[in-house]
């Protein structure tokens, strides 16, 4: 058994990172909730961009706007893959990678060209390991993702999806679905595509018309879609780091039980052993 | 109750007013456009302008928007604008 001295050396080194790990664990809490709150407060704008496209007539339209008629024929596809500039996130950024390089080769079984893109630094890290070939990657977008930066990558697929680049987006990432659990996903963001959730409404004046209301209002679903994407990555980030560092907490707590334990019976051996020393030697001269 | 709109203007940040008004001038693609209680429902895009929002004291908020909409559904004046500014 191993002397007192190095098992208490042991506990404390545990102890100290613990406190690494609790201390990650509070701050994670706090940026969850404050981006748990951004999140909540772009959902009325989201929502408003839903509800005005939905009061209005599609049908004919669709034809007229490229963003909203996918091609006849899908030859290639541009994957934007959203990970994490940080670690120490759990299983965070290794289920979206999986998911990433599963939605990379069915697409390449289905003999599609790809064009990978990444944001964060975690994902483009470990896909250029893996050997993956990356077209961009952004490692600049931190735990607080503006509008504008969304807004800049949309308008960069955008573009390239006009221009004939790209006949389809697919954006993987982490959904966002409470504290506990954050999925992988794959979205198909361009074309444009909208469940409809069929309720009716009342017919709307469309000024000047609904071409020129379509016009500025399918980029804004876009670069919102992304933002929306964004904000979830990075909630979902905060989210899993806390639980991460909760259950690495927790486990040093244990160890430390379990250590402490260990040392008590090793100091109690030590002075066993010594005391019936002293009582041999006692023994000895008498 | 008077006959007072209720406004809301929003951004992907979050609310950055709502309140009531009992007129709304919003600055369209094709020109200004003026709204009043029992308006019909409309949808516009909005152009780079200002947007005054007038409530029954008579006192004005000021805002210059670029770019957006304007929704106008059963009195209530719904803006949506990514880039907006007070003054």
């Amino acid at each position: 058994m191993a002397n007192a001295r190095e098992i208490s050396k042991r506990i404390a080194s545990f102890g100290k990172t613990r406190q690494i790990t609790k201390t990650m664990e509070l701050v994670a809490t706090s940026r969850m909730k404050k981006t748990h709150d951004r999140l909540q407060a772009a959902k009325p704008y989201t929502d408003k961009l839903a509800s005005i496209l939905h009061s209005m007539n599609l049908e004919g339209l669709e034809e007229k706007f490229p963003l909203l008629c996918g091609r006849p024929e899908v030859n290639r596809v541009a994957v934007l893959m959203i990970s994490t500039n940080r670690g120490l996130c759990g299983g965070f950024n290794a289920n979206v990678i999986r998911h990433a390089r599963h939605v990379l080769s069915s697409l390449w079984e289905e003999g599609k060209e790809t064009v990978l893109h990444v944001t964060g630094r975690k994902g483009n890290n470990a896909l250029r390991y893996l050997g993956y070939e990356i077209a961009s990657s952004r490692t600049d977008i931190g735990d607080w993702p503006s509008y504008d930066e969304a807004a800049e990558i949309a308008r960069r697929f955008m573009e390239e999806y006009l221009d004939g680049d790209i006949d389809e987006l697919r954006i993987v990432h982490a959904e966002y679905r409470g504290v506990a659990s954050h999925p992988p996903v794959a979205e198909t963001i361009l074309p444009l595509r909208f469940d409809d959730d069929g309720h009716e409404r009342a017919e709307f004046l469309l000024e000047p018309s609904s071409e020129a209301i379509l016009e500025s209002l399918l980029p804004r679903i876009l670069e919102n879609r992304v933002f929306k994407i964004l904000l979830e990555n990075s909630a979902g980030e905060q989210a899993a780091r806390r639980i991460a560092m909760k259950n690495a907490t927790d486990n040093a707590d244990e160890l430390i039980r379990i250590l402490t334990r260990v040392y008590n019976r090793a100091r109690q051996a030590q002075i066993t052993q010594e005391l019936a020393e002293i009582v041999g030697g006692a023994e000895a001269l008498a | 109750m008077e006959r007072e709109l209720h406004c809301e203007i929003l951004s992907p940040d979050g609310s950055v007013w709502s309140g009531e008004a009992v007129m709304v001038v919003a600055t369209a693609v094709d020109g200004q456009l003026g709204i009043l209680f029992n308006h019909a429902p409309l949808v516009t895009a909005l152009g780079d302008g200002p947007l005054r929002l007038k409530s029954a004291d008579g006192s004005e908020r000021k805002y210059v928007a670029h770019g957006g909409f304007l929704e106008v559904f059963r009195n209530r004046v719904t803006v949506l604008t990514d880039k907006i500014e007070e003054g």
